[in-house]
């Protein structure tokens, strides 16, 4: 039998075995449901933050795209030591407002600041969903992908059905854990995850290295890459140098104010809590993260793509597609190098990959139904619903939306030209562009406090249109629309990121409209300010 | 902010803006140039220049925890 098999098989029990353990432990209550009670210390809360963090993107989609266009996507890891100053800056922040005044959403705090504004609410909430929902489709694309790839020999069956039964599987397994335990189970499978996920890019990242033949030959190959994968901006061309800079800048911070990571500063203990996670966070994460992309550059050593005249990219007939380089890179050389232990070392390795991709899953699909729940069901549809409704609800919102990921993906797969659910690097690069534009209204709640509510609706409304414009999503709705669309903003996207620019626009708007709106009170602002500080 | 956290605030966004930004230029080799720069110490120069700022930016971020992020009680 596959050993990969085996050690999927034992992974998803024990899994469920923590999920079962957060239910024995939970309270009936909302709160504890969503947020473990406020209780989360400093190991669980480092490790569901690097998790949640570390997803399907980071060990597939990343190391995709620098195997892709070399070098310059290598410059995206650089980004996290400044993403955990804002764990701390932000994090300890949001934590202490959050336990002061009991929130559970970001859109809790947000809304209430501006005077309980319930546009506010509904933009913020709706900024969380077009983050959580690719991201979301993109663990379970991942999911399908790596059935693809892992049991292709061991099943008699088309790939098409490969691939759906294992995003289904993947889909199911990851829903019952969450809906078991909520929080609690998803920190705690996180602390497995982590574990996990970080040991094995590790490991690949070993392998490859012995795989070309120790250190200097690793070295001696990547210098023997053709030029263009040398430099910036890359052999697509896409990587350019203020491009990167401003996604180092900004794509951490999106990364940090998007539900999922929000919640779990308000579920830590303390801001103490958050002060060490963000030291952990700034030196393991990034190691890690070199580590996924080293293996993409031996990769493309090892399996160099074809170059089209146009400047499009083919990957090695071996590869198959950019994402898959490193399962088949570790498929491929660690069993002929380790011997038996060769194969065990890639079937943790799966493991490894399929903890990336359900720790982010779960983490966001558990922050997206209290979101929807709270920030919608609650003030909009049911406001007098009981709390157990409203965790009922939340349960009930998590099936929802993992089976429409799972249609999403389903139909990405049998449709290739199917724009908005290509690559999952491409995926990633769209949600986090969604989520910056909700870091204008929270720097202003958090410290700026010069905004107003109006100007906060407006800014965001913006913001996320002027990003809609910029991904394939428009091609839904019109081709002709969409190319006009892709015309217009080609020249800015090769030097800018969609994200900033929805934030330029947003920032401005946000600026002006609250120039000639009531701001909130100054003693709302001064209460919020006590809260954050003590 | 105290005048230590300003100062590391500075070398933060300069090591970031170094290592991930304009600073890429210094060393970015053209590809056209044959006889550009492309190996430092045996390495591909772009990664040493990366992974040097990194080693930057996390010298920052201890001397933050231990000097300027607040310990807050429990």
């Amino acid at each position: 039998m596959n050993p990969s098999l085996i050690a999927i098989g034992v992974y998803v029990g024990v899994l469920i075995a923590i999920g079962v353990a957060g239910m024995l432990r939970s309270r009936n209550s909302e709160e504890d449901y969503y947020l473990a009670g406020r209780r989360q210390g400093f190991l669980t809360t480092a490790f569901t933050i690097m998790a949640t963090m570390f997803s399907s993107a980071a060990v597939l989609g990343l190391p995709g795209q620098v195997y892709q266009d070399g070098f310059p996507f290598f410059f995206f890891a650089l980004n996290l030591p400044l993403t955990a100053c804002f764990v701390y800056l932000l994090g300890s922040r949001i934590s202490r407002i959050g336990r002061a005044r009991g929130y559970v959403t970001p859109g809790d705090l947000v809304a209430d600041y501006y005077g309980g504004c319930a546009g506010v609410r509904l933009a913020v909430a709706l900024c969380g969903f077009l983050f959580v929902l690719p991201y979301v489709v993109m663990q379970v694309k991942a999911g399908g992908h790596l059935a693809m790839t892992l049991f292709r020999d061991d099943f008699d069956v088309s790939d098409d059905a490969l691939f759906d039964t294992g995003a289904l599987v993947f889909t199911g397994i990851t829903t019952a854990y969450v809906l078991l335990g909520g929080m609690r189970s998803v920190a705690w499978s996180d602390v497995l995850q982590g574990v996990l996920l970080l040991s094995g890019m590790i490991i690949a990242c070993a392998a490859t290295i012995a795989a070309m033949g120790g250190l200097s030959a690793y070295f001696e190959a990547l210098t023997e890459l053709p030029p263009e994968a040398q430099s910036v901006p890359g052999v697509s061309g896409a990587w350019t140098v203020p491009k990167l800079m401003i996604f180092a800048f900004f794509s951490g911070v999106a990364s940090i104010v998007q539900p999922a990571q929000w919640m779990r500063f308000y579920a830590a203990k303390s801001a103490n809590t958050l002060r060490r996670t963000a030291l952990i966070f700034a030196i393991v994460l990034p190691v890690c993260l070199m580590a996924s992309m080293m293996v993409g550059l031996g990769g493309r050593a090892l399996y160099p793509p074809t170059v089209e005249e146009s400047g499009a990219v083919t990957p090695h007939p071996d590869v198959g597609a950019n994402d898959q380089i490193v399962p088949n890179l570790m498929r491929e050389h660690v069993p002929e190098l380790l011997g038996p232990i060769g194969a065990l070392v890639v079937a943790f390795f799966m493991v490894a990959v399929v903890a990336a991709a359900m720790s982010t899953a779960d983490s966001n699909l558990h922050a997206l139904s209290a979101v929807l729940t709270r920030d919608v069901y609650d003030r909009f549809i049911r406001p007098k619903a009981s709390e157990r409704e409203r965790a009922w609800v939340g349960r009930g919102l998590i099936v929802i939306l993992s089976l429409f990921a799972y249609v999403l993906v389903r139909y990405g797969n049998r449709h290739p030209d199917f724009e908005p659910i290509k690559m999952i690097a491409q995926l990633m690069l769209v949600a986090i562009a969604f989520s910056l534009q909700l870091v204008p209204a929270a720097l202003d709640v958090l410290f700026v406090n010069r905004g107003s509510g109006r100007g906060a609706l407006c800014g965001i409304l913006s913001g996320l249109v002027v990003v809609f414009l910029f991904t394939p999503l428009p091609a839904l709705f019109s081709e002709s629309a969409a190319h006009s669309l892709a015309d217009l903003t080609l020249d800015l996207k090769r030097n800018v990121d969609a994200g900033f620019c929805g934030l330029f626009v947003n920032v401005v708007v946000f600026a002006v409209v609250s120039r000639f709106t009531t701001k909130p009170a100054p003693d709302v602002v001064k209460a919020f300010r006590k809260s954050g500080q003590s | 902010m105290t005048a230590l956290g300003r100062i590391l605030a500075a070398a933060m966004l300069f090591a970031t803006a170094m290592g991930s930004g304009i600073g890429i230029w210094i060393v970015n080799p053209d590809p056209a140039d044959p006889d550009a720069t492309r190996e430092f110490l045996g390495m591909p120069v772009l990664f040493v220049w990366g992974v040097s700022w990194f080693c930057v930016q996390v010298v920052v971020v201890v001397i933050a925890y231990r000097t300027v992020w607040r310990k807050d009680a429990t």
